[in-house]
């Protein structure tokens, strides 16, 4: 079981990836809203990335539900439990 | 608050499309045009979301085609840029979806970055492909940009075969629109059909009906351009079987000679190759330097295009799209 420190690690290298102009420090109190960046078309991108990394489909009601970092962390959690 | 809109958020509605769509959009300005396309009766065809200061941060426009009016036609889906939301747009669609349950959604110009939501609602994407049928008496295309000799053979009427382009009318379209046999997932309704055609507040549409021996086959919509002294004719819908293309080539390019047009086009999806080449059109591709048949006129831009559409309908190899269909083919 991977650790939470070990999943926002590879969080925090996807975000640099998708938001690379700006250095963001994620970590589980991130918001959409804290990110001026976080729009509808950066989502898609962060969840593609997500789902290529850790290798699972977002459903759509946990892509609806994933905007924000505590979220994306439970969703990863219960999905490669 | 996720909310259909009605008559009343209609000034609401147009000022956010010219504050945060497009400066000066037709849609920002036009009111009789807007109506046409997304009154009806009462309700007004968008889904819109409500800040909790009543403003509008973010729409989504639709267009019902089949007559239950659970099909419907995407058009445009904009949320303001600092909504804070990832989702809002979404959100939208959803509410959308939820209520046509068992209709379809399609959507028919889609920006490429776009492409990525629509893919990841599991629904089908792809490309318009853009056919060109060339007037071979042309000596110089002032609208198209033909560099290297791509000129079709000609084909000449053929009267043995009996099949013929009759001139359409409302009422003619009334009573035998039924009886024409698509086998296209998109149905389109006879009444859809007949406002998008006849009733246009600014495009004036050609409608006809493709015959054998006095038998309606097909119908078949052209809307004519003029531009740069020139003078082009756009099939901008098909309804029924497209394998009676093949029998009105040498009608088309008796056509193209009699009004002086430089081409016929056809912006579509769906359309067999084997069959549009017989018929004497050319397949043009987006990135063809030698070959640039035009698809924005006002202002007129001299480029190829390419239109991407998403379609949520289940036989996907059996789906057709014409340039009209949806919020297409509109003047801007």
């Amino acid at each position: 079981m991977m650790k939470e420190s070990e999943i926002l690690k590879i969080l925090q290298e996807i975000f640099d990836d998708i938001f690379e102009e700006n250095s963001i420090k994620i970590n589980q109190s991130t918001t959409s809203e804290s990110i001026e960046q976080w729009d509808s078309l950066n989502h898609i991108n962060l969840m593609s990335a997500i789902e290529i990394e850790f290798d699972f489909k977002f459903s759509l009601s946990e892509f609806m539900n994933a905007n924000n970092l505590a979220s994306i962390v439970e969703i990863i959690k219960y999905k490669i439990s | 608050m996720i909310r259909f809109a009605n008559v009343h958020d209609t000034s609401m509605i147009m000022d956010f499309i010219g504050k945060h769509w497009k400066k000066n959009h037709i849609l920002s300005k036009d009111k009789k045009l807007f109506f046409f396309q997304y009154k009806d009766e009462s309700s007004l065809n968008f889904v819109i979301s409500l800040t909790d200061d009543k403003e509008i941060n973010g729409i989504l426009g639709f267009i019902p085609f089949s007559d239950n009016k659970s099909d419907v036609w995407l058009a445009i889906w904009k949320v303001k840029e600092n909504s804070k939301s990832p989702i809002l747009g979404l959100e939208l669609f959803n509410f959308l979806r939820n209520s046509k349950e068992n209709g379809s959604i399609v959507c028919s110009g889609v920006n490429k970055p776009i492409l990525k939501i629509y893919k990841f609602l599991g629904m089908n994407t792809g490309q318009l492909k853009h056919y060109v049928l060339l007037n071979n008496s042309i000596k110089k295309f002032q609208v198209c940009v033909v560099k290297r000799d791509v000129r079709t053979p000609i084909f000449t009427r053929n009267i043995e075969n009996n099949y013929n382009l009759r001139y359409s009318s409302e009422e003619r379209i009334d009573k035998l629109y039924s009886q024409i046999i698509q086998s296209n997932p998109i149905q389109k309704s006879k009444s859809y059909f007949i406002k998008r055609f006849f009733y246009h507040p600014i495009y004036k549409y050609k409608v006809f009906e493709i015959q054998k021996s006095s038998n309606t086959l097909a119908i078949i919509v052209f809307r004519l351009i003029t531009i740069k002294n020139s003078n082009l004719m756009r099939i901008v819908d098909y309804i029924g079987n497209e394998k009676y293309l093949v029998n009105i080539g040498g009608i088309l390019n008796q056509m193209m000679i009699n009004e002086n047009l430089e081409y016929i086009d056809f912006l579509s999806y769906g359309f067999s190759k084997n069959i549009m080449e017989k018929a004497g059109f050319k397949l043009v591709s987006a990135n063809d330097e030698d070959l640039i048949i035009p698809n924005y006129f006002n202002p007129f831009i001299q480029k190829n295009i390419e239109i991407n559409f998403a379609a949520d309908t289940g036989i996907a190899e059996k789906l057709r799209i014409c340039i009209a269909d949806g919020d297409q083919d509109r003047p801007s």
